[in-house]
């Protein structure tokens, strides 16, 4: 009786299995989609993150896109970069674009030293909060809150808080100018800017647009408005508007004259120290 | 005894000021008044610097039909029209007026003779020669507001459809908020004119029937009610159950009369029309005595030697009205559930200021994880999930939130309250309701 219960459950388990393995068959058969096998391999190549920070929804929807459209203008893989865009300009055989390479700058450089505490907080730990109910801890109602939203939504552990300014520091190498942190900041306070040639760049390191006299009384580090970095400037790349510089990263060419003339230093710069000729020739 | 059935909390009364008087605090010689003292647009200024402005002139009119005409609450001379703090340290445009003696002295006599006849009975025969347009438009120039703390104009309430009256004016006399008792003092003092108040409201809006909720731990208040009201009258008071957040307009209208009022509707959906208590006197003030709303009472409480309730001018300055305070002390403008802490004290006070309350040993406790007790969901009066919607709020999960209504919060922090892991969840629901909302405008715009 066993022998015989065994065979039968077998045979159906089988029967069941062919059947269902011939259906699959005919309906893969007949419901077959194509699709271009060059979208697989572009996925391939692009990080993964699905970061959004080509725009699209992701990595997948990327590759796609290239594919349909067929060129590669205004697509850019800011995380993959230069050498992930020519190696998809390769699979669709046409010509990538060189991009400006770009990364994340902080516009506030109001440290603990030069912002000390005026009033406390004890709501959630999170810039979008205290941005909704007060001016911040440090009384700036420009500048950054430092309870790191950017740093927790940064997807390539770019950011980190320092406790010592209490605030994010970027880290150029890491950072693939996703944007995340961009959309995230409460008060926009970071910007994607050119990387510059030989990893030279300025920047108006604060957002402050309280008048002069408001803005230095609150943090020592602000932008003022005082227009001597646009008088120096020689290439006309620095605005100011609303008591507050802007450097235009376009018209750039990181000459670094701004930096000298900033009575606040509110400009910040990757340049090298420069040496002091005054200093020299008076010893 | 009445209440609403979901949710809600017992927090400790703590009403150190109950059965304390009106005070009528000294009028400031200095105010600072806001433009934008309401829900809606800000009033546009129509005076200049160096105008002389006399007590209840406005001096900034409405920009719009939900906007509020804003009125010098002092009379004096212009001194600046600038940028002034709020209490969250942000600033916003104000008129800055600067009394002399002289004029000082006239204002106090005054006010001092307006005190005098409001504690008069009403005379009831008054009322009776507005029509509902006039009231109306009394009402609107006398810049009321919801006296709340909503802020929101009284005249967009009462403005109902002709043929399309709402059944009840029900009146907010709850004051649910624990310190806060400036209510209370209001209901005590001036009982005959709050039904006058609300005898005028009912001719404006076209509704027959009335009814006061109010929380039964004010039986001073209730009695005082009781005492001036007549039985021939629509009117009907009804005396609830102490349950937070019983002021709020959905809870009280559940207590009252047992309707729920449908997920992002308002009150009218239902045939009601709430409106605080405070807001009822106004407009008795500004109908039957034509005074534009310059002065309200709060509560100033907590851990300051000169508790009590005050009739203030809008537009002193906080700091005045407190006087030395300890640095390391919290400062809470409204009541301790609701209320916003204050980044600065430099502030003045606005018709939505509805007490002051100082806290010495204020901080939080240390936030911890959820143990998953579910204590908000209980808690919750509008029947959320508070754990989940802050979560999505702090993982900015703004769809999410959406789908799980967190546009129907009422952001009354009995979750906060509640919660034994200390988690700041309101914080984090405000901020996920606030985009939602910001998404729900734009769509509508768009249609």
């Amino acid at each position: 009786m066993d022998a015989e219960l065994i065979l039968i459950t077998i045979g159906i388990l089988c029967g069941t299995g062919l059947l269902g393995a011939v259906l699959l068959f005919f309906v893969a058969r007949r419901f077959h989609v194509d699709e271009d096998p060059r979208i697989d391999r572009i996925a391939a190549l692009l990080p993964g993150a699905n970061c959004g920070g080509c725009g699209l929804k992701g990595c997948r929807d990327l590759a796609t896109t290239c594919v349909q459209r067929g060129n590669l203008t205004g697509i850019n893989c800011p995380v993959g970069g230069t050498p992930v865009m020519k190696k998809i300009a390769e699979i669709i055989g046409v010509c990538a674009e060189e991009a400006n390479p770009m990364v994340a700058v902080l516009r506030c450089n109001g440290t603990c030293q030069a912002r000390p505490k005026r009033s406390e907080y004890d709501g959630a730990h999170s810039c979008a909060v205290m941005n909704s109910v007060a001016v911040g801890t440090r009384g700036c109602s420009y500048g950054c809150l430092g309870c790191g939203d950017c740093a927790d939504v940064c997807p390539f552990d770019a950011i980190a808080m320092d406790e010592s300014t209490g605030l994010p520091v970027v880290d150029p190498e890491k950072c693939t100018s996703c944007g995340k942190c961009v959309a995230t900041c409460p008060r926009h306070l970071l910007e994607l800017r050119y990387k510059g040639k030989r990893d030279r760049r300025v920047w108006v390191a604060c957002s402050s647009r309280d008048k002069g006299a408001v803005a230095r009384k609150i943090c020592t580090n602000a932008c003022i408005g005082c227009g001597k970095c646009v008088r120096t400037c020689p290439f006309e790349a620095i605005d100011l508007k609303d008591n507050l510089a802007y450097i235009d990263f376009e018209k750039c060419r990181a000459c670094g004259k701004c930096l000298d003339a900033c009575p606040t230093g509110a400009i910040h710069s990757t340049l090298p120290p420069r040496k002091q000729p005054t200093e020299s020739v008076q010893q | 005894m009445k209440t609403f059935k979901l949710g809600g909390i017992h927090p400790p009364e703590s009403k150190l000021t109950a059965g304390m008087p009106i005070v009528a605090l000294e009028l400031p010689r200095r105010v600072e008044i806001l433009l934008s003292q309401h829900i809606g647009a800000p009033a546009l200024a129509c005076v200049a610097v160096g105008d002389k402005v006399v007590r209840g002139q406005m001096i900034a009119s409405p920009a719009g039909f939900i906007s509020a005409p804003v009125h010098a609450s002092i009379s004096g001379t212009v001194k600046a029209i600038t940028t002034v703090n709020l209490p969250s340290g942000y600033t916003a445009p104000a008129i800055v007026i600067e009394a002399d003696d002289e004029q000082h002295r006239a204002d106090e006599i005054a006010r001092k003779a307006q005190i005098e006849a409001d504690a008069k009975p009403a005379d009831r025969s008054i009322s009776e020669d507005f029509s509902r347009d006039t009231i109306r438009r009394l009402v609107s120039e006398a810049g009321i507001v919801g006296l709340g703390g909503a802020t929101f104009p009284a005249t967009v309430k009462l403005s109902t459809k002709e043929g399309a009256e709402p059944e009840l004016l029900l009146i907010n006399a709850c004051e649910c908020e624990p310190y806060l008792t400036c209510d209370d003092a209001l209901m005590r003092a001036y009982a005959s004119n709050i039904m006058e108040g609300i005898e005028l409201m009912m001719k404006a809006s076209g509704v027959r029937r009335a009814v006061i909720g109010i929380e039964r731990n004010k039986p001073e208040a209730i009695a005082a009610l009781r005492n001036v009201l007549d039985p021939t009258w629509p009117i009907e008071i009804c005396p609830l159950k102490t349950k937070y957040p019983q002021g709020g307009e959905k809870q009280l209208v559940e207590a009252v009369i047992g309707r729920r009022i449908p997920s992002g509707a308002l009150p009218a959906s239902v045939g009601v029309i709430v409106n605080n208590v405070a807001t009822a006197f106004a407009v008795y003030a500004a109908v039957c005595r034509g005074r534009a709303l310059t002065d309200r009472v709060i509560t100033v409480t907590g851990d300051v030697p000169n508790r009590g309730n005050y009739l203030v001018a809008v537009g002193t300055s906080i700091k005045e009205i407190l006087g030395e305070i300890p640095d390391d002390c919290k400062v809470i403008l409204g009541g301790p559930m609701m209320g916003r802490t204050a980044a600065t004290i430099d502030t003045p006070v606005t018709k939505g200021t509805s007490g002051l309350l100082v806290l010495s040993t204020p901080y939080r406790r240390e936030e911890q994880a959820c143990i998953r007790c579910a204590g908000c969901v209980q808690a919750c009066p509008m029947g959320l999930e508070p754990y989940l919607l802050s979560t999505y709020g702090r993982l900015r999960m703004w769809d999410e939130a959406r789908q799980a209504l967190v546009a129907d919060c009422i952001e009354c922090g009995s979750c906060s309250y509640t919660c034994p892991s200390s988690k700041p969840l309101l914080d984090y629901i405000r901020i996920a309701k606030s985009t939602v909302m910001a998404q729900i405008r734009a769509e509508k715009s768009q249609k």
